[in-house]
């Protein structure tokens, strides 16, 4: 029995993926003991966002490797199965939990000043987990479109949210029975998942051809979620096809011919920013959030800056499923290439609009009138585009260089720079913004001939 | 136990609208080897995960061990192995590392066998799961299904992706296995040829039930092609019991017949003033006839 707890244990640790995310958190975890002790707690605040987001990334790829092992006919029919994995998967999450405590108690400035904080950090991950065991790997990227605009929302100024919750006395029954409601479900998920279940076959497969199908399955199960919205904002239905190809006479109108899938998701993302603007302006309205929305209006580097490259990234993903095809059409494969480059761009330009317009410029109209006239409010503005432009490029670039893992721990070092930024965006003057932008924007451009000179060769070996 | 390792009764499953399996019963005799044919979307994958507890049925019973599926125990979880048509095995773990962490949910393990068997069929013991070719990582899933030596193999598609010499290898193991000890082993396949090298039984599943289930040896005695030539016309209605399909042309005609039995030659030859021949049918003609 000792050798199946220790084979399931290895199964983990095996895993490349798995052993670089917990060593981020436990790295995260000793850096914040190194401030700590070495006189630095003022920076402690900010090492939460990186155990943050650490934590939420490898929770989600935990619940990817307990899905796999679930949805599996082994998990019906090897004796001590699920039990012994179940085990498994509680030990580690308590062996995470212990960890964080460690740190908490470390952290007691922090602490202090929220003390539900990692608690709060913790329920998310294990609701993160949870979700993944339900709805599966694909679905999940439908999720996040949407989560990512009601956390932002709500994360713009979301110390002064956790302390309106902190002041309730329910509020510490609220987080355990989160916990508890939330285990319950994950548990009782992983003892009873069937080949019946509507999202069983929910993985990430191949060949492409798969991949897209379950997709596309996956949509429509979170587009039942969203049913309301959707009579409200009808999506056109569409029936995916690989569109004929024809000379069309503009770069921009050839670049759009890809993109068959029509921006489906940002038409989706629109009506449903459409929706929770009230509710935002709503919080905003509030006389003590009103206040800090003015005196930190820069706030929002990353939501502007990142997001966009985020879910351009992920919107275009399911392109690759074609390329295959693509190829046979009758064009130029370096021309075929450089559209694919056009298409990421648009779609970054589309994309990082939206959050700008709703998220920047309209909550400054109305709150905050004098600052849309300021010279320095539309530097940032501008500057968060070029410096989605350079991580767009340069996650491109990655892409084709190196494998996923490689990826993974420069996406971290890349996520360092933009915390930098983030940190430091606020403090830069009108002349040093312009300066930041022409930086970024060269190194983008310099990036973006490197993509598309690695991608040609990578896929057709031809420059 | 009763002789019978599985028993299906009155067994209906429905994905939405569509009925897949309709009232379909069977019986598997311990220490067969059963092969189940049936055309593409007949359901041999749902009836498999239906025997399994897999998939719940939407009617009727099944029995399989003795026990039901839905909620196997785990002693007889231990006494049984099923390979799908394609394994989602873990991609980073290495072949020496799955088998050593399927072993580990098994009090009893033949290892000897595995180590042979990984040499037989070359397969190296460190190479990554995860970049296996399609055929190589069937290869893994059928030696993790025998290490603990189950009363019951189930295998759905075996040998798709396996090459006509990994084929017989497959088979060859089987063999093996079957005559070794008492063991069971029911599988589909498409490949009729494999099914009469190794099946003792068969079931052909057609329009949601049972076309046939029986020996396979009784299912080939009974089924004939006859070619009758008869000294005047045949009559334009010319058909007889137990006939399946025939094409007639003056005083000829070609019969097939599932009941065909000596007296039913002799029969016709008086009746018809008739000359006729027989020619055995092989499976998948048989297939044919019962499926068309």
């Amino acid at each position: 029995m000792i050798n199946r707890y220790k084979q399931i244990l290895f199964l983990y640790w095996r895993n490349r993926g798995f052993r670089i995310l917990s060593g981020l958190f436990l790295f995260s975890a000793l850096l914040s003991r190194l401030l700590y002790h070495g006189g630095y707690a003022y920076f402690l605040e900010e090492v939460i966002t990186v155990l943050f987001i650490v934590s939420l990334w490898g929770a989600f790829y935990f619940g990817m490797m307990i899905k796999w092992q679930f949805a599996s006919c082994r998990a019906s029919l090897w004796p001590n199965y699920r039990s012994a994995h179940i085990t498994i998967v509680l030990v580690l999450y308590v062996l995470a939990l212990s960890i964080g405590c460690v740190w908490e108690f470390s952290l007691r400035a922090l602490v202090y000043s929220s003390p539900y904080g990692l608690w709060g950090i913790y329920f998310t991950c294990l609701f993160i987990s949870t979700l993944v065991t339900y709805i599966g790997y694909l679905s999940i990227g439908k999720i996040l479109l949407y989560a990512y605009v009601l956390l932002y929302l709500f994360s713009l100024h979301a110390s002064q949210f956790v302390q309106v919750l902190e002041r309730s006395p329910y509020f510490i029954y609220a987080l355990a029975g989160g916990f508890l409601i939330t285990g319950a479900f994950f548990i009782h998920r992983l003892s009873n998942i069937k080949e019946d279940d509507f999202d069983y076959h929910f993985f990430f497969h191949w060949p492409p051809k798969n991949f897209f199908m379950n997709e596309m399955r996956a949509s429509q199960n979170i587009g039942m979620l969203f049913n309301p919205l959707l009579r409200i904002f009808p999506a056109r239905k569409e029936v995916i096809h690989i569109p004929k190809y024809f000379e069309e006479p503009g770069i921009f109108a050839q670049a759009f011919h890809w993109d068959f899938s029509k921006h489906r998701g940002l038409k989706a993302l629109w009506g449903f920013l459409l929706l929770t603007m009230p509710l935002f302006f709503l919080l905003v309205n509030r006389q003590a959030v009103l206040d800090i929305f003015k005196s930190d209006v820069y706030s929002n580097f990353l939501l502007l800056a990142i997001t966009p490259v985020l879910i351009v990234l992920g919107a275009n993903y399911r392109r690759f499923c074609f390329w295959g095809y693509d190829i046979l059409k009758p064009l130029d494969k370096k021309k075929y290439m450089g559209q694919q480059g056009i298409v990421l761009l648009i779609s970054l330009v589309f994309y990082w609009a939206l959050f700008a317009v709703y998220l920047g410029v309209l909550p400054n109209i109305v709150f905050h009138p004098s600052l849309i006239v300021a010279q320095r409010f539309w530097a940032y503005l501008i500057f968060t585009f070029d410096f989605s432009f350079l991580i767009l490029c340069w996650l491109v670039l990655l892409s084709g260089l190196k494998s996923p893992v490689a990826v993974m721990a420069q996406v971290v070092a890349m996520g360092m720079v933009a915390l930098v930024y983030f940190f430091m965006v606020s403090q830069f003057s009108f002349k040093e913004l312009i300066g930041h932008m022409i930086a970024c924007t060269l190194a983008g451009l310099y990036l973006c001939v490197k993509a598309y000179q690695v991608w040609c060769d990578k896929e057709f070996d031809s420059q | 136990m009763d002789n019978h390792i599985i028993q299906i009764n009155n067994l209906v499953k429905i994905y939405g609208k569509k009925q897949v399996l309709k009232d379909l019963s069977l019986s598997i005799p311990m220490g067969s080897v059963y092969g189940l044919l049936g055309k593409n979307g007949e359901g041999k994958t749902t009836l498999i995960k239906c025997l399994l507890g897999l998939l719940r049925p939407s009617a009727g019973s099944v029995r399989t061990l003795c026990d039901d599926p839905w909620n196997f125990r785990d002693q007889t979880k231990a006494q049984l192995s099923y390979v799908p048509q394609s394994d989602r095995l873990y991609p980073w773990l290495t072949v020496r590392q799955i088998i050593d962490y399927t072993a580990s949910f098994y009090r009893h393990w033949n290892k000897d066998l595995i180590d042979r068997l990984v040499k037989e069929w070359r397969i190296d013991w460190e190479d990554k799961v995860g970049l296996l070719s399609e055929g190589q990582a069937q290869k893994v899933s059928i030696l993790l299904s025998l290490g603990h030596e189950p009363q019951l193999l189930v295998f759905d598609e075996p040998v798709a992706s396996l090459d006509p010499q990994a084929r017989r290898e497959f088979l060859k193991t089987i063999l093996e296995i079957v005559s070794g000890r008492e063991c069971t082993v029911f599988f589909s396949t498409h490949i009729t040829s494999d099914l009469e090298r190794v099946a003792d039984h068969v079931a052909i599943l057609n329009n949601g039930g049972i076309a046939f289930d029986g020996e396979l040896d009784m299912l080939k005695e009974g089924f004939k092609r006859l070619r009758i030539l008869a000294q005047h016309p045949l009559p334009a209605d010319f058909s007889f019991n137990g006939c399946l399909r025939c094409e007639t042309s003056d005083n000829g005609a070609i019969v097939t017949v599932n009941n065909y039995s000596s007296q039913l030659k002799e029969d016709l030859e008086k009746k018809y003033e008739a000359k006729v021949q027989i020619e055995d049918l092989n499976l998948e003609e048989i297939f044919l006839e019962l499926t068309q």
